[in-house]
């Protein structure tokens, strides 16, 4: 009894210093106003970075990556206070708010190779490609059911291992009540949420060589449901959950484990490039140095290795440079791109 | 005290002694020794031959929990499974909580507290393992025969001259499969007569498996058509990444044939699947890969592992350790080389040079790799062979005598566009389906390309050639994984046999000109069988695997001549000598001086090598002429 004690004070600690970190008004407004604007678009996930926690609270941040499932319910349920005292109603709409965690993860952010034993119970960051995409299913949270006999009516609440309460429910669903009358299901008033599950592989061109490419298990609910679609190349944002081998009269003694997410995001192939002012300062610099064309020196400095060919060279830079299409005002288009033709022997390298 | 052989019947016993002592010091590192146990027992030589193989002792023989070895190819990696090291158990007679070891188990027992604290979370990963494809007989009877395992089967096990009872005594679970996968058993004959056991003279019959050959071998996922033997899940429980997909491995563990496994397998609940996300995420296909009932898909679990640079079992394990033998085969070395190229002219219908160079072809190994090319490989394009239909295939029986491990692919067109070639990933049921070109290093991938007819190739068809295509050129196969590709590189010596110049690239190209020109082929092939006895043959499987495996290297001033030669070559020819010619005739050199068991370049060699490929491209020439419009 004396450890639920600890662990409920320890919930309501967790959950006083989230509230602090989200409730930010007098140091920058920065969450109060994300929260705001969750609201006005009508979501029910907020995208929290970590490294602002580990700015405001490293203590709390640390907890938070190694004791993942309660603090993480802590923060949701903080995140639902907050809710709750800038827009009563909008509160009770949603049974609960979600967070979303992105940020730098150290040494969590693993491909589903080196997600080993030790992260288990932990906050993850795992890239990889999506090579299986379930159906996206219906989940019952609450079920609602009127009993005709008694004129009474009961509500269930089913959870299972995937959500971050501590007790799974019974999951047998109910159809006689404690007298053995029948009972009927009011569907309208049950609650439902969207589940599916996916799995993704490590990147190919990043598996050791002569290795079969490992996977990992990953359920996605409620508004992360069809974010993607097998093909992509994503980094999910989860905990880590071993789940229990099936009982009965043996038992294998072997866990399956699965991720649990709280965000997903895609990683496209053209990573738009970030310049700094620096950068920037450089570019301006030479653009405007007068002594030398500068497409004849861009030019120049395409394959530096092969001499000559400067008309080809310039082509090639004209193509990697593009244009912008034009629409004349008859309706027909000047196109923005070039295609190049390269004609000629090639000499084979032995 | 354990007897001698109680750790081979009873490791498990060891395993959990070692487990009990180590209960007072958490330190001792009780994982380790137990490993070095069973190593230094298996040292000897003597000590290897007594633990039975799964290779050559059908799998109802073998007593379970009992140390067993497997050569196998790792043909599919699962993904890794946690379990249960230590587990608290409640003993149901004293009621107290003892501490059990879990490792090297798949069940545990009843009783097991899940909530104790004492519980160890372990990882093990899994491996799929078939026998080596395309072994040759040769090979199977050869260590079948030097196995000292004195294997007796159970007690439930009648022994009648019927097949009805087979059905009577293993307790096989309801899958069509059992049927088939006894007959493939039984095939195995000779076994029995070494099994010491003298009092029943027991005759199984061969059942006639032809029918039933497709279905079973499907679902065992082996890489080639018509393989016998048995398939393993073999669990790893350290240093797994040490290991690549197709390694050769003999594999020693301990075996685990529970029917727990199956009951466990079936025991699903169907409301519970819906509200249990474990189940959700395994669909049916899966559980069936990756939980088959174990009297199909034996569970090893693996104590420890030898990586097998070769399959030939004539010579010791590694050649390195050695020396005596080493130095004793390379002294006869260039006499069986040259009984060996008699035997081959005889065959190839009286043609020396492409004699010499078919067995320049099978000692070609790649040795190494430098960036994207293969070095040491010497493909063999042998034309202008006859197209009487027996040829080939005698060909083929003679190289399948004298290698560990081939395969005969016809390349008729039916195989072309059915067969599967590339192996592919099933996401469905999350595994590796196999195909023909997931071989092990060193097999003879013998293609018959007088067997093409006239036709069409469709889709697969055009991939299976490119896939042969990359495997000759580039010593690679691209698995399909549907949403990408992945390269695994490999080391198989391809022979094409053709009419006209192959369709498919080759290293090398000769064309066969027959000095005999036999009236009968049937007859005339029929007494080259009778020629070679088993000792030469034997003399002959050494020679081969040795050279293939011999160290070369060219010294710095043999680099030098090499080089000033190379350039008098083309000061008088520019047009016709090329950097390849230069590349083709360095990799012929280094595997006539293998062949004849000189480590380094000598003068010899390299006027040798000019002298045989300018003989041979002169031919090459010739043909060009003869076939006026071909290109």
């Amino acid at each position: 009894m004396s450890t639920d004690v600890v662990d409920d004070r320890e919930m309501r600690e967790a959950q006083r210093d989230y509230l602090d970190f989200l409730d930010d008004d007098q140091d920058q407004g920065v969450y109060q106003s994300k929260v705001r604007d969750m609201i006005s678009e009508n979501k029910a996930r907020l995208i929290v970075n970590i490294n602002d926690l580990r700015r405001r609270n490293e203590a709390r941040a640390a907890k938070l990556m190694n004791n993942a499932f309660e603090e993480l319910l802590a923060f949701q349920r903080a995140l639902k206070d907050l809710v709750a005292s800038v827009d009563g109603t909008y509160a009770k709409q949603y049974e609960e708010f979600f967070i979303a965690l992105e940020g730098s993860f150290g040494n969590k952010h693993v491909t589903p190779r080196t997600l080993t034993s030790r992260l288990l119970g932990s906050m993850v960051c795992v890239e990889g490609i999506i090579t299986k995409c379930s159906l996206v299913r219906p989940k019952v949270v609450r079920s609602v059911h009127y009993c005709p006999a008694t004129k009474k009516t009961m509500e269930r609440k089913y959870t299972d291992m995937t959500s971050l309460d501590a007790f799974p429910s019974s999951a047998i669903y109910p159809t006689k009540d404690e007298e053995n009358n029948p009972l009927e299901t009011e569907f309208g008033l049950s609650v439902y949420k969207d589940h599916q599950t996916i799995t993704v592989q490590e990147m190919p061109e990043k598996a050791p060589a002569g290795q079969l490419p490992r996977s990992v298990d990953i359920i996605l609910d409620n508004d992360l449901v069809d974010l993607v679609k097998p093909g992509d190349r994503v980094q999910v944002v989860g905990t880590y959950r071993c789940l229990p081998g099936k009982k009965g009269g043996f038992t294998s003694g072997t866990f399956r484990t699965i991720m649990i997410a709280c965000h997903v995001k895609q990683m496209s192939k053209e990573v738009s490039p970030n310049f700094s002012a620096g950068d920037v300062a450089k570019i301006r610099n030479f653009s405007r140095a007068g002594k030398m064309d500068v497409f004849d020196q861009l030019s120049r400095s395409l394959a530096p290795s092969i001499h000559g060919h400067e008309y080809i060279k310039k082509a090639i830079l004209c193509m990697l440079l593009g244009g912008v299409e034009k629409v004349l005002e008859n309706g027909s288009r000047i196109r923005g791109d070039i295609n190049i033709l390269l004609i000629g022997t090639t000499v084979f390298f032995s | 005290m354990p007897t001698t052989h109680d750790w081979i019947n009873n490791p498990l016993g060891v395993v959990e002694g070692m487990f009990a002592a180590s209960q007072n010091n958490p330190n001792s590192g009780w994982e380790a020794k137990a490993v070095e146990f069973f190593k230094d027992h298996l040292k000897e030589k003597e000590a290897q031959t007594w633990v039975p193989s799964l290779n050559d002792v059908p799998l109802h023989y073998m007593k379970p929990n009992s140390l067993v070895k497997f050569r196998c190819l790792i043909q599919d990696m699962f993904d890794p499974e946690f379990y249960m090291g230590a587990y608290e158990a409640v003993d149901p007679s004293t009621k107290a909580k003892v501490l059990k070891c879990g490792k090297y188990k798949d069940v545990m027992e009843c009783g097991v507290d899940l909530n104790s604290k004492n519980t160890v979370t372990a990882e093990r990963q899994t491996f799929y393992c078939v026998p080596i494809p395309g072994e040759s007989p040769w090979v199977k009877e050869s260590y079948a025969s030097s196995s000292q395992a004195r294997v007796v089967p159970s007690t439930s096990y009648v022994p009648t001259r019927q097949k009805r009872s087979y059905e009577e005594d293993d307790d096989m679970d309801t899958q069509p499969q059992p049927q088939k996968q006894r007959e493939k058993h039984t095939g195995l004959q000779s076994p029995t007569e070494h099994h010491g056991n003298g009092e029943c003279k027991r005759r199984e019959t061969e059942a006639p498996s032809n029918q039933t050959a497709p279905a079973s071998h499907l679902d065992l996922n082996f890489p080639l058509p018509g393989e016998k033997g048995p398939s393993c899940l073999v669990k790893v429980y350290a240093e797994w990444d040490g290991f690549k997909l197709n390694d050769t491995l003999e594999v020693y563990g301990i075996l685990s044939v529970s029917p727990a496994l199956s009951a466990l397998a079936d025991e699903k609940d169907v409301s519970s699947s819906f509200l249990d996300p474990a189940d959700s995420m395994e669909t049916a296909e899966e559980q069936r890969v990756h939980c088959p009932p174990a009297s199909l898909v034996p569970r090893l679990h693996m104590l420890y592992a030898k990586p097998l640079p070769h399959n030939n079992p004539l010579l010791p394990p590694t050649l390195e350790d050695n020396s005596a033998f080493l130095s004793s085969t390379l002294s006869e070395m260039a006499a069986v080389r040259a009984e060996l190229l008699t035997y081959f002219t005889h065959i190839l219908l009286g043609d020396a040079l492409a004699a010499e160079y078919l067995i320049l072809h099978l000692i070609s190994n790649v040795y190494s790799r430098r960036d994207v090319l293969p070095l040491g490989k010497f493909s063999l394009n042998l034309s202008g062979c006859p197209t009487v239909s027996s040829y080939t295939e005698c060909l083929y029986q003679v190289i399948q005598q004298l290698v560990p491990s081939s395969f005969y692919l016809a390349m008729s067109l039916q195989n072309m566009n059915q067969m599967k070639f590339v192996p592919k990933k099933d996401y469905v049921a999350n595994r590796l389906v196999s195909g023909a070109l997931q071989l092990a290093k060193h097999t003879s991938l013998f293609l018959d390309e007088i067997q093409l007819e006239q036709g069409q190739l469709d889709t697969t068809g055009v991939h299976n050639i490119t896939a042969l295509g990359n495997l000759i050129s580039w010593q690679k196969v691209d698995y399909d994984f549907n949403y990408h590709q992945m390269e695994f590189p490999c080391n198989i010596n391809v022979l094409t046999v053709s009419e006209g110049r192959s369709l498919l690239p080759s290293d090398c190209q000769i064309h066969l000109q027959s000095q005999v020109a036999p009236p009968n082929m049937e007859e005339y092939l029929s007494s080259l069988h009778m020629h070679p006895q088993a000792s030469q043959l034997n003399k002959f499987r050494m020679y081969l695997s040795v050279a293939r495996l011999l160290d070369y290297s060219i010294s710095d001033e043999m680099t030098k001549s090499v080089e000033d030669d190379f350039v008098d070559m083309r000061k008088d020819d520019p047009r016709s000598v090329s950097a390849e010619d230069l590349h083709s005739m360095l990799v012929v050199s280094r595997l006539l001086s293998l062949s004849l068991g000189l480590t380094s370049l000598c003068t010899d060699s390299w006027l040798r090598a000019k002298h045989i490929e300018v003989l041979r491209r002169s031919r090459v020439e010739q043909q060009k002429c003869l076939n006026g419009n071909e290109p």
